[in-house]
């Protein structure tokens, strides 16, 4: 843009050109949202499995008990699956406990054993990555909507770069880093755009002009580049234009959530669900997940729990009735998160009269099995969705000899997919049996 | 890394057995040989001529979020919070050399970018001169190199397509550029890195953050060509208080200084206000500042009782500050001793409002002595007996031993920590314990040498002069220089470090051994990393 003669003029100009030629700036905003909600998926992770004994149901398929731990779902009964028996499996002839499983879950794909950036000297091992591609991530790279997040990535508390404190990956040593606090989120997701529409316009055209001077500056090294330095690259510059595509997201015509306020590790993972149910009805994305805190190592005390002198890892080792018990008692307030979130995304609409938990597939799960002995061969695992994820809701499902690739399988095929297989550890075919409606 | 796996799984088979960690932790000293087991205590016997001849194979760095802050501060004026995770490698130091960036960290560096800006020193903005500033002084403070001509022509027009606020643009797309986030490492025709490559390094290693215009001046110039040029100017770097970002970097995660400010798990350091953990997260860097400028080696790390005056520390100190200048203490040497026994590293290796002498020798044996304990066997009910009245902290744990599985372990760790009971969980000195009053004499082996030590000053006191720990200080700085694990290649390296620490200016002379190293100076060779 060249400049002009006086400030009126400009910001007459700037008037007309947000009236006339704003989709250029937002893409966003002509868009007509879609009549009928698409499906949505959302990835929960807590840390450390469970305690079996006060998780697992009571009765049978369909007339099931809830336990103490589930109990805080039971209003939301009859849009669950709870699932019981998928088994995780690393695929490395060494197992560290934690570590080796966060980059398996939602990939269903072993860690790399065969790169050694990371180290762990007390168990006398190096790793690198990931090797496979999350399942979120996969889908949201099918899916060429409209949506300006490609996917949103949230948690809370999850620490730096390192295997065992990330879930979510794009690809190969591709991590994707959640938004670990509220007040970040909220800005990110619904305080990019100014409510001023001057400023608005100013921002948006900075922004694009700085950042068309940042792609063109990856052309400028000179340094030898190995393949696996040139895909990292070519990743951040893919990662810059993704962002773009998000600093175009006006959500002044939605329901915009408020900022959130009051922000505590007692409250950040329900403020964290507010925010991910606001951007999920705005249709700012249609592949979310949210993290709370780390798969290794994470001593954070929860002191309104009575935990308060040693934290969750160093509990989670202890097998004492006493320890189980005040550590079941931590993994039902993580039940009354998730319940939390359920009633968010039940109370937001989502266009045609219908709820977002309507047209979202939740899936909660863990790195572990059951903490003290760093089982995996048993993952609790909760599904909800309403009838246009067709999950066969208010059922509690046994299942033998299936692995967490099932569940990921399940994922493909709720949003409309029909992969039989996902993940290099894949044994088996097709969903979860029973888990869907065909 | 293949026979140090294999070597290891037979090892962790050992400690998963009873007697496990007796066999672990002795076995080192018998252990078998080959070089390049990396810092888990099974080292060899290595016969050393030089310091090695293999450049690291380092792939490419992106800044830490610290060296992108104090860069930031330096070349703009402007105090800003960097938003984006950092990876953490081997035991404790950050580096980012394995992982691509997402959406959510580059909308960290345009935060950072646009809260920078905002808060930038334009004084040299002047309606004449503000372009050629941005192009000749900010630009290669950030690129670490002057622009190259397509890039002036281009950041030219983005500060014209800027109109009156042309700075702000161009800033915020410096600070975003691939070029200021990831180091670009040139080699020349003999395998040695550039002048260029190698001032980086050396800032990024010794200061935090870039070079200045003076050392991009004489990368420019090509006068850091020799070994001799290099020690010149890192003597002259380390003497720099800008030093103080590089020591920070390496002291604050070499022993776990993040912990303190870890309000979520220690909400009794917290509740001491934010200058007293300030001051006790700065007081370890600030000690070993003046050890290297002081002259010492690893005897002055471990045993030094003069530090840097913290009034926000009184308190803790107490009665163990014997004598107080304008910005010194000296320390009761019955009391203190050395870098571990300061405030800040007693409380980093706590539990909130309880010592745990397990966590004080677990990363005492892993950061000191580089013989971390194997992780404990999975399925243990550890659960000591209720703290009861009248009983100490070191009485409840000693119940660790009655079980041999347990005791296997603990007896080293523990044994470590016992002799550390003097310093309660904020690192202040105490003689009792819940009444009870305080055993510090401990028994413990380490590595297959037999201690018997009769607190934490007479354990530092042995500690100083033993290759044990000052191997594993010159292993630790690998670490953190290089920015990735150390390797076969680095055995005869650290071995001359070692060498160095024991010697007078042992810290200076260490990394002067460092920065002067093949492993620093050169490009990898071919095929790696």
């Amino acid at each position: 843009m060249s400049s002009h003669s006086s400030s009126n003029r400009r910001t007459f100009m700037r008037r007309v050109a947000l009236g006339g030629g704003a989709a250029a700036l937002f893409p966003w905003l002509n868009r007509a949202r879609a009549a009928t909600p698409p499906t949505k998926l959302l990835l929960v992770f807590t840390p450390h499995g469970t305690v079996w004994d006060s998780w697992r149901p009571g009765g049978g398929e369909t007339n099931f008990t809830f336990s103490p731990i589930l109990n805080p779902l039971a209003k939301h009964r009859d849009k669950l699956l709870i699932v019981d028996g998928l088994s995780m499996v690393t695929g490395t002839s060494y197992y560290i406990p934690h570590t080796y499983t966060m980059p398996v879950l939602w990939t269903g794909s072993p860690i790399d054993t065969k790169t050694s950036q990371f180290c762990r000297d007390d168990h006398g091992q190096c790793f690198g990555w990931n090797t496979g591609v999350s399942v979120d991530q996969t889908i949201a790279g099918r899916l060429q909507g409209p949506e300006p997040f490609k996917s949103i990535e949230l948690g809370y508390n999850t620490s730096g770069l390192h295997p065992a404190n990330r879930m979510i990956y794009a690809g190969p040593a591709q991590p994707k880093t959640p938004i670990s606090d509220p007040a970040t989120t909220f800005s990110t997701l619904f305080g990019t755009v100014s409510p001023d529409e001057v400023q608005a316009e100013k921002d948006a055209r900075r922004r694009k002009s700085v950042l068309d001077a940042v792609l063109a500056d990856f052309n400028s090294r000179k340094g030898k580049l190995s393949a696996a330095d040139k895909a990292r690259l070519e990743a951040h510059a893919t990662s810059v234009h993704e962002l773009e595509q998000t600093l175009a997201a006006d959500t002044k015509q939605c329901a915009r959530p408020g900022a959130p306020s009051n922000v505590s590790s007692e409250t950040a993972m329900d403020l964290q669900s507010n925010l991910i149910a606001s951007a999920l009805g705005c249709g700012l994305t249609r592949v979310a997940s949210f993290q709370l805190r780390i798969a290794d190592n994470d001593n954070s005390l929860y002191p309104w729990l009575g935990i308060n002198a040693s934290g969750h890892h160093s509990l989670s080792h202890d097998s004492s009735a006493a320890t189980q018990a005040k550590l079941a008692g931590l993994y039902t307030w993580y039940s009354e998160r998730v319940a939390h979130l359920l009633d968010q995304l039940a109370a937001t609409p989502d266009g045609d009269g219908s709820s977002v938990l309507d047209n979202t597939l939740v899936v909660w799960a863990s790195e572990l099995g059951q903490a003290w002995n760093h089982d995996i061969k048993n993952i609790p695992v909760v599904l909800a969705g309403g009838a246009n994820t067709k999950l066969r809701g208010g059922r509690y499902l046994k299942v033998t000899n299936a692995r967490m690739n099932r569940l990921l399988v399940t994922a493909l095929h709720s949003m409309g997919f029909s992969d039989t297989s996902y993940g290099s550890l894949d044994n088996g075919t097709g969903p979860i049996p029973g888990a869907l409606s065909s | 890394m293949r026979s140090a796996k294999l070597r290891w799984g037979s090892v962790l088979f050992l400690c998963l057995s009873a007697l496990g960690c007796r066999g672990a932790i002795e076995s080192g000293a018998a252990g078998p040989g080959g070089p390049g087991t990396g810092g888990n205590g099974f080292d060899p016997e290595v016969q050393c001529d030089s310091t090695g001849t293999i450049g690291a194979p380092v792939p490419v760095r992106r800044l830490t979020a610290t060296q992108v802050e104090r860069t930031a501060l330096a070349v703009l004026g402007a105090n800003a919070k960097l938003q984006v995770s950092d990876e953490k490698l081997a035991t404790a130091f950050r580096s980012n050399v394995s992982s691509s960036l997402d959406a959510t960290s580059a909308r960290g560096y345009l935060n950072f970018a646009e809260s920078v800006s905002a808060s930038a020193d334009m004084s040299a903005c002047t309606p004449t001169g503000c372009l050629a500033w941005l192009l000749d002084e900010v630009a290669p403070g950030l690129f670490r190199r002057p622009l190259e001509a397509d890039e002036r022509t281009r950041y030219t027009a983005l500060f014209e397509a800027g109109e009156d606020e042309g700075a702000r643009w161009v800033i915020e797309a410096l600070l975003q550029s691939p070029v200021f986030l990831y180091v670009d490492e040139v080699a020349t025709e003999d395998g040695l890195l550039d002048d260029r490559t190698i001032a980086t390094r050396l800032a990024l290693v010794l200061w935090g953050q870039n070079p200045d215009a003076t050392l991009i001046q004489k990368a420019t110039n090509g006068e850091l060509r020799s070994a001799d040029a290099i020690a010149a100017e890192a003597e002259r770097m380390l003497k720099d208080p800008r030093s103080d970002g590089g020591l920070h970097d390496f002291v604050d995660q070499w022993l776990e200084l993040a912990r303190i400010e870890d309000a979520e798990a220690r909400p009794d350091l917290a509740a001491l206000g934010k200058d007293v953990t300030d001051a006790l997260r700065r007081e370890p860097v600030a000690f070993v500042a003046e050890v290297l400028h002081g002259g010492g080696g690893i005897v002055e790390l471990l045993r030094s009782t003069s530090s840097v005056r913290s009034d926000a520390l009184a308190d803790i100190y107490g009665d163990d500050i014997l004598s107080t200048s304008e910005d010194r203490v000296e320390l009761d040497p019955a009391h203190r001793s050395g870098v571990l026994t300061l405030p800040g590293v007693m409380a980093a290796l706590a539990h909130a409002n309880v010592t745990s002498p397990t966590v004080r020798g677990h990363t005492i044996l892993g950061s000191v002595l580089c013989n971390p304990p194997p992780p404990p066997p999975a399925g243990l009910d550890v659960t000591l007996p209720e703290p009861t009245p009248g009983e100490s902290t070191r009485q409840r744990l000693e119940k660790h031993f009655s079980d041999d599985t347990c005791g296997a372990c603990h007896r080293s760790m523990d044994g470590v920590g016992f002799a550390f009971e003097n310093f309660d969980w904020f690192g202040k000195y105490r003689t009792d314990d819940s009444g009870v009053p305080v055993e510090s004499a401990s028994d413990f082996m380490v590595n297959g040498q037999s201690f018997s030590v009769a607190d934490a000053v007479d354990f530092t006191e042995a500690l100083a002069d033993n290759r044990l720990a000052s191997k594993c200080v010159a292993k630790q700085w690998v670490r953190y220089a290089t920015g990735i694990p150390e390797n076969t290649s680095t055995a005869c390296l650290v071995e001359q470090m070692a060498t160095d620490l024991h010697s007078d200016e042992g810290l200076r002379t260490m990394m002067l051994t460092y920065v002067t190293s093949d492993w620093f100076r050169r490009a990898s060779p071919e095929g790696s990393p």
